[in-house]
């Protein structure tokens, strides 16, 4: 491996790595405008030049090569001159009109005008003017804005593969845009806003919401399908603004797809549940925790005396953390209704991949596989293969179901069938839906954006959620709804908090690991059924 | 898809005719699958129909199966090709540094007020347009004015009188 | 000198083939395939120091050296006759006077090279051209100079001619390799050089017409007749284009190395109406302009460098005491500014801007510091790209701002142009 000096340290970059690669590696920082790691080079915005020993001009340090003895310099008055000069061009036709541009606090450009370009203008000529384009069903193009970085280009055609974006006229009339009557609508689309290092691309979703800067980001997960990419959830005010892929080699790389990009709006919708209910005279009424909890433990534990533990079944969505379920699977356990233990599939849409790989998964709900990791380990082997069987579990008397956002339609009405007609039917959940509708009791939970622990993906990939902000009104924590329902029956379980028991799923289940243990970017599980990842 | 044209027949009106239409696609079939195919491709659609509106853009990416994109940034970058429909006549003079160093401007001024029209403009009865090229890598014999594919060299005001009514000409009016 | 590269240019219908064989052409394609092998055909033209005639000046040699000669993979020969900058006009009068020498120095090429399709890549504009080509290569193939098995020597070998559609930028090597496939003339990014990812990403090599042209009277007459000519390192018979304020203009041969001022005062006959020579383009608009007092110079690739300025195209542009020398670089910089493929930041933005002080100062518009600001980007573009197109609208635009700084200077200070240049201007540019 080449051993390079980049800003006299020295490193040992990896075989047909780039300066730009090796810098990073040593913290150095270049600057960068049409370098993206997700796209191929393009080396036309010029700012990254740097002084290498020999030659006698700068060199692009995203496009050049490391080389054996390679001597770079990131800090001369040549590199800043180059710098300097490529602000200055790049702001000669640009509106310079960031007091109303929703990129303004992320914004590369403005970033590095401070860094380092010159601070005032020496352009006295009229600005090339462009008018504002809707070229998608979330995307605005503020052509002037535009850098000419291409990195939409590239990613039109290497990663979503739509080629909608192209390259039009020449010289500095040169401009990004769609042929006329083309839209930008494919399920990738919102990335090309995320890439834009200016305001040219824009989000309708985000427009004119938040200042960048009032937004606080969180660690999360997507729950639209069992991909699970690694997300950023930017919220104020106990409200998502947004979600931003988060680079992750093993998942997702660096992209997201609309529906999950769209899907926090699940998170402060109306039909959100925010109070406990409970069914008088046929009607749902509110009702306080310390009565539901009372009420629902007493009718559960009723029919065990009853009807027996076989008269119970527990159901729980694949919504649900692996730590939720390990909770859920221990209550079934200790009230003996293990072999009635089922798990509520996630919506199925059409699996969808893309051309640079990127692929949208058919299981539209985010932990399938973990939940069943959990159950299955559990189960006595025999009922394992009806673990999916929700018609199994007709005609009988109590009914514990977890649901959750993301869970297939059809099974919640035939759930709603069976709660109906059931003495008891307790239903725990974040929205309303038919299910909560034939519910006996009604106990609102978190939405993923609220909780903690870990989801596991399609491919065995474990990951980690972090809660943004608390559930709404008193909208509790799953876990901790569990735990208490399981106390009120006399059951407490051996752990009383997510991390531990986080860390007794990492004992029992192969290959797994504690919450703690998965880092930003998950841990790909050496025994799971489907190994790989992504590409992205 | 960005490849499907999803307004095919908008756009594709009486403009061109039926066997302008079945010259193109003749065209486009002729080429289809080979590589670097686009260019030739558009220079002969554009010798048949004489500018490349956006209708005729849609037919040659699908035709071609290349993003409509692809076609629009060649269409754009290159300046032979032109969106706006061009007269029969191509006047073209000359600005390049030679010609502009022996008087070039002044024919071009002559040749706007002879046409009535400025640059990138097109006569009102569609016989003549003009444009501005910037070399044509005849040098040697600027100022140059060519019209059509027909080279004029060493080009003064007073012959310009000549060179119009020659191509004014060839056209009768009774074509119409 | 004896013409070597306009020798059929005088014989009436010297593109027809027969006639062109009665001259001696295809008699070099008859001793390579008979009597050379590869690498003897490559031998002699590296022995020959063949440097490219479209303005750089590399080595044929050793661009055929650097080529992937990966058995597994298709090599391509590419002709590069988009000659499009402005002041020369060599090229044409070769493919248009003797299209035959153009297509056996390809054929060779191609043979050297192990390549078996090459490519003629012509100027849109150059429809006269066109036809002849087309019509020559035709006329080869039916005489079995083309095709499958060339005159029976189990050589396959076919030419194409593609037409370029208008742009100057489609010279750049890799520009037009884009262009050939379909694409934007965006120049690549370098490395990977076209020897190893060229047309259609196989490996290519890319000449100038002129270059190739020479190639078969290398073959045939040896290294050493070549070397006979110019001066050292600078060898061969060289055209030159002579353009602007001169009695004669017109393509010269002349060997390698014959001085500019012999080129003015000689070939082209002097200035006309008695003016006086004020500057010269040497070598296209890309090249740094010289002024009167520095003609006398030798035109060979390594004196008009040490000149500060360049062979390039040998496109002499020669201006003379009635020009205003602003106007002349406003001209120059609008072309560079219209011509910019738009890739680079650099290119993209300053071309247009200095076009933009230039035409200001010319309209009697500049102000005090306009002249420095210019020349501040011109340093702020010089190398800083992805291709030449910037570094050669600096060297004129940066030289003859330096050389007639105080026709610029008076422009700003009597807000007019001394040339009585009118208000009305001509761009394709916003101003």
């Amino acid at each position: 491996m080449p051993v390079i000096r980049i800003d006299q340290r020295e490193i040992e970059a990896d075989e047909g790595t780039t300066i730009m690669q090796a810098a990073d590696k040593l913290g150095i920082f270049i600057p960068r405008y049409c370098y993206h790691p997700g796209l191929s080079i393009a080396g036309c915005c010029r700012i990254c030049g740097v002084e290498v020993e020999d030659s006698p001009k700068l060199l692009m340090a995203c496009a050049t090569p490391v080389k054996e003895g390679m001597v770079v310099r990131t800090d001369t008055e040549r590199v800043k001159m180059g710098q300097r000069a490529v602000e200055e061009f790049l702001l000669l036709n640009h509106p310079l009109d960031c007091p109303v541009c929703d990129q303004a606090g992320e914004c590369v450009l403005q970033d590095y005008s401070f860094t380092y370009g010159f601070g005032e203008s020496r352009f006295r000529e009229q600005k090339i003017k462009q008018r504002k384009k809707d070229v998608g069903r979330d995307l605005l193009l503020y052509a002037d804005r535009c850098i000419m970085c291409t990195r939409c280009v590239r990613f039109a055609h290497e990663v979503s593969g739509h080629d909608q974006v192209g390259v039009f006229n020449r010289g500095a009339h040169t401009e990004i845009g769609v042929f006329p009557g083309i839209r930008i609508d494919d399920l990738l689309a919102g990335n090309i806003a995320d890439i834009c290092p200016v305001g040219a691309f824009l989000s309708k979703d985000f427009l004119f919401k938040r200042r960048v800067w009032e937004l606080k980001s969180t660690k999360s997960v997507c729950p639209a399908c069992s991909v699970g990419c690694s997300v950023l959830l930017d919220h104020a005010d106990g409200r998502i603004h947004r979600l931003r892929p988060r680079h992750n080699p093993n998942v997702n790389g660096h992209w997201m797809c609309d529906i999950g990009r769209m899907d926090y709006k699940m998170v402060g919708s109306a039909d959100r549940l925010k109070k406990p209910l409970a069914r008088k005279n046929g009607m749902l009424e509110e009702i306080s925790w310390s009565d539901v909890i009372a009420y629902a433990s007493g009718r559960i534990r009723q029919i065990i005396t009853r009807h027996g533990a076989d008269a119970l079944a527990f159901v729980i969505s694949s919504d649900a953390t692996n730590e939720e379920a390990l909770t859920f699977a221990k209550l079934a356990e200790k009230t003996g209704s293990l072999q009635n233990l089922r798990l509520l599939s996630g919506k199925r849409g059409e699996r969808i991949e893309f051309a640079g790989g990127f692929v949208i998964e058919s299981d539209r709900s985010p932990n399938e596989h973990g939940v069943l990791d959990v159950l299955k380990e559990f189960m006595p082997r025999e009922s394992q293969e009806r673990v999916t069987d929700l018609g199994s579990l007709a005609g009988k008397r109590g009914l514990y179901i977890f649901c959750g956002s993301h869970s297939d339609r059809g099974s919640i009405q035939l759930l709603a069938r069976a709660a109906a007609a059931a003495d008891f039917a307790l239903v725990h959940g974040n929205v309303s839906s038919p299910l909560t509708e034939a519910a006996t009791m009604v106990l609102p939970g978190a939405a993923y954006a609220e909780k903690e622990g870990t989801y596991t993906n399609l491919r065995g990939v474990i990951q980690r959620i972090h809660p943004a902000f608390d559930p709404p009104g008193d909208a509790g924590h799953d876990f901790d709804i569990v735990l208490q329902i399981a106390g009120a029956i006399g059951n407490s379980l051996p752990f009383q908090t997510v991390a531990a028991a986080s860390a007794e799923l990492a004992r029992r289940l192969r290959g797994y690991v504690s919450m703690e243990q998965t880092g930003d970017t998950g841990w790909v599980n050496p025994y799971s059924r489907v190994a790989g990842a992504t590409k992205g | 898809m960005n490849r499907e044209c999803t307004c095919e027949g908008k756009g594709v009106n009486d403009e061109f005719t039926a066997e302008q239409w079945k010259l193109v696609d003749d065209v486009v079939r002729k080429y289809r699958g080979k590589p670097g195919a686009l260019i030739p491709v558009l220079e002969e659609v554009q010798s048949i129909t004489g500018y490349l509106p956006e209708s005729m853009q849609r037919r040659v990416a699908k035709g071609l199966g290349i993003p409509l994109s692809q076609v629009y940034g060649v269409v754009t970058f290159y300046s032979f090709f032109t969106m706006t429909p061009r007269g029969k006549h191509q006047v073209r003079v000359c600005l390049g540094t030679a010609c502009h160093v022996r008087g070039a401007k002044r024919v071009l001024e002559e040749m706007e007020r002879k046409l009535g029209i400025e640059p990138g403009g097109c006569t009102d009865d569609r016989q003549f347009s003009l444009d501005l090229v910037r070399c044509v890598g005849a040098c040697g014999l600027g100022p140059v004015v060519v019209v059509d594919e027909e080279t004029h060299k060493q080009v003064k005001v007073a012959k310009l009188d000549a060179i119009v009514d020659k191509y004014r000409a060839e056209s009768p009016t009774a074509e119409e | 000198m004896e013409p070597v590269l306009l020798a059929k240019r005088h014989i009436e219908n010297s593109t027809d083939i027969n006639i062109a064989i009665g001259e001696g052409a295809y008699k070099a394609l008859q001793k390579v395939l008979t009597a050379m092998s590869p690498p003897q055909v490559h031998k002699e033209v590296m022995d020959a120091v063949l440097r490219g005639r479209g303005g750089a000046g590399f080595p044929a040699g050793l661009k055929w050296k650097f080529l992937d000669k990966n058995p597994k993979r298709t090599r391509y020969l590419c002709c590069n006759a988009d000659e499009s900058e402005p002041g020369t006009f060599k090229d044409r009068v070769i493919m248009e006077t003797d299209p035959h020498m153009l297509i056996e120095g390809m054929i060779i090429a191609c043979y050297a090279i192990d390549a078996h399709a090459g490519y003629i890549f012509l100027r849109g504009e150059y429809a006269n051209s066109f036809r002849i080509l087309t019509k020559a290569i035709a006329q080869a193939r039916e005489h079995g100079f083309l095709g499958d098995n060339v005159l029976g020597s189990g050589f396959n070998v076919n030419i194409h001619v593609h037409v370029g559609a208008g742009a100057y930028i489609c010279g750049e090597e890799l520009a037009m390799l884009e262009s050939l496939g379909g694409a934007r003339g965006w120049p690549r990014l370098k490395p990977p050089y076209a020897a190893t990812r060229g047309l259609f990403y196989e490996p290519t090599v890319v000449n100038n017409v002129e270059t190739l042209a020479c190639v078969p009277h290398i073959v045939l007459r040896g290294a050493d007749w070549f070397k006979g000519m110019g001066s050292e390192n600078n060898y061969g018979p060289k055209l030159y284009c002579l353009s602007g304020h001169v009695n004669k203009p017109g393509v010269y041969e002349l060997p390698m190395g014959t001085t500019l001022k012999q080129l003015i005062d000689q070939s082209g006959g002097g200035i006309p109406n008695g003016r006086k020579l004020k500057a010269v383009l040497p070598g296209g608009s890309s090249s740094a302009a010289l002024t009167a007092e520095e003609v006398d110079v030798p035109m060979d690739f390594d004196s008009m460098s040490k000149a500060g300025s360049m062979l390039g195209s040998a496109g002499i542009i020669v201006m003379d005491d009635s020009t205003c020398m602003v106007n002349a670089c406003w001209n120059v910089a609008r072309f560079y500014a219209h011509e910019s493929c738009g890739q680079c930041t650099p290119c993209r933005e300053g071309t247009n801007w200095v076009a933009r002080i230039l035409g200001r100062i010319e309209r009697g518009q500049g102000e005090p510091g306009d002249i420095d600001m210019a020349l501040t980007i011109c340093d702020n573009m010089l190398g800083q790209t992805i291709c030449a197109l910037a570094d050669g609208a600096v060297f004129p635009i940066r030289s003859i701002i330096q050389k007639f700084r105080a026709e610029f200077e008076r422009h700003v200070r009597d807000g007019a142009c001394p040339f009585g240049a009118k208000r009305k201007w001509y761009s394709v540019l916003p101003e």
